[in-house]
């Protein structure tokens, strides 16, 4: 198990790994603990290599990805602008 | 005592026999304060005699060495185990989590699995997730979708969270000790965090 107070993309991470699956709890920020998921062939030792040059790259949410946060959709804005 | 003999029908005049009162006549349901008394009176019971017992209002057969309550025991073993923690997985294949959930009981060939969890996006928009269960110990199965309950939401990161849970029937067990371990994985989209975790098994016998 590998600990961490990174910023981690989990799934990134994964990716970077060769997409064979992680587990993580990520409720502490300063120590955020990764496992590979079971069945997968990698090692803590790559997990700890690659979490060193791992740089979480997380995606801004969309206009539609706010509004949805809300309870809206872009019809319903363009509706209430008069659109 | 003696072996019952099934069934007649006396005509008149016949003589009543010792070996037609206890074969016939005595073959009834026996009525007993208790089994103690019931052992007491009967020292040797025959495969298929009947009593009553008063103390546990069970109705008892012989099975030929020993007293059975008809209808039988049940016996629902049942186990839980709970998990609170957030935890969170990008395996696209059945994995456990970093804190396991398991539960081992002993069962017979069939089992009701119930599992919960509350499955939330905080790691990302999009995700399609998975919470099943895998069995080892007497009997060896995989997770398998058949046997795990999914949701799947499209919802701006951190907006959805849902308790979802299903309960299963298995069947074809291997009587005896089954431990049931919570698995997890992840479909298409983000990493799903499932938090909440719950497990419980009834053993149904067999």
């Amino acid at each position: 198990m590998a600990i961490t107070s990174k910023d981690i993309n989990l799934l990134q991470l994964d990716n970077e790994l060769g997409s064979h699956g992680l587990i993580a709890d990520l409720n502490d920020p300063t120590a955020k603990l990764i496992k590979a998921a079971d069945g997968s062939p990698i090692t803590e030792a790559q997990l700890e290599d690659a979490i060193k040059i791992h740089t979480a790259v997380f995606a801004t949410p969309t206009i539609a990805e706010k509004l949805a946060s809300v309870g809206l959709s872009v019809d319903d804005l363009k509706a209430a602008l008069g659109l | 005592m003696a072996a019952g003999l099934g069934f007649k029908t006396f005509t008149t005049g016949e003589v009543l026999t010792a070996a037609d009162t206890n074969g016939y006549l005595m073959q009834g349901v026996n009525v007993f304060a208790n089994a103690t008394a019931r052992d007491a009176a009967i020292t040797s019971p025959q495969e298929g005699q009947a009593c009553y017992l008063k103390d546990t209002d069970a109705v008892m057969t012989y099975s030929g060495s020993t007293w059975v309550a008809v209808g039988g025991t049940v016996s629902f073993n049942t186990a839980r185990n709970y998990v609170a923690t957030s935890e969170t997985t990008s395996s696209t294949s059945f994995t456990g989590l970093t804190t396991a959930g398991a539960v081992t009981v002993t069962t017979g060939t069939k089992a009701l699995v119930s599992v919960s969890a509350v499955f939330d996006n905080a790691a990302g928009a999009n995700v399609l997730a998975y919470m099943g269960f895998a069995i080892s110990g007497a009997t060896t199965v995989a997770s398998a979708d058949e046997y795990a309950v999914g949701a799947k939401f499209w919802a701006a990161p951190g907006n959805f969270k849902n308790k979802q849970g299903a309960t299963f029937l298995v069947t074809g067990l291997t009587a005896g000790s089954n431990t049931f371990t919570t698995q997890f994985k992840k479909g298409a989209g983000d990493v799903p965090a499932f938090a909440e975790r719950t497990i419980v098994v009834v053993n149904l016998g067999s």
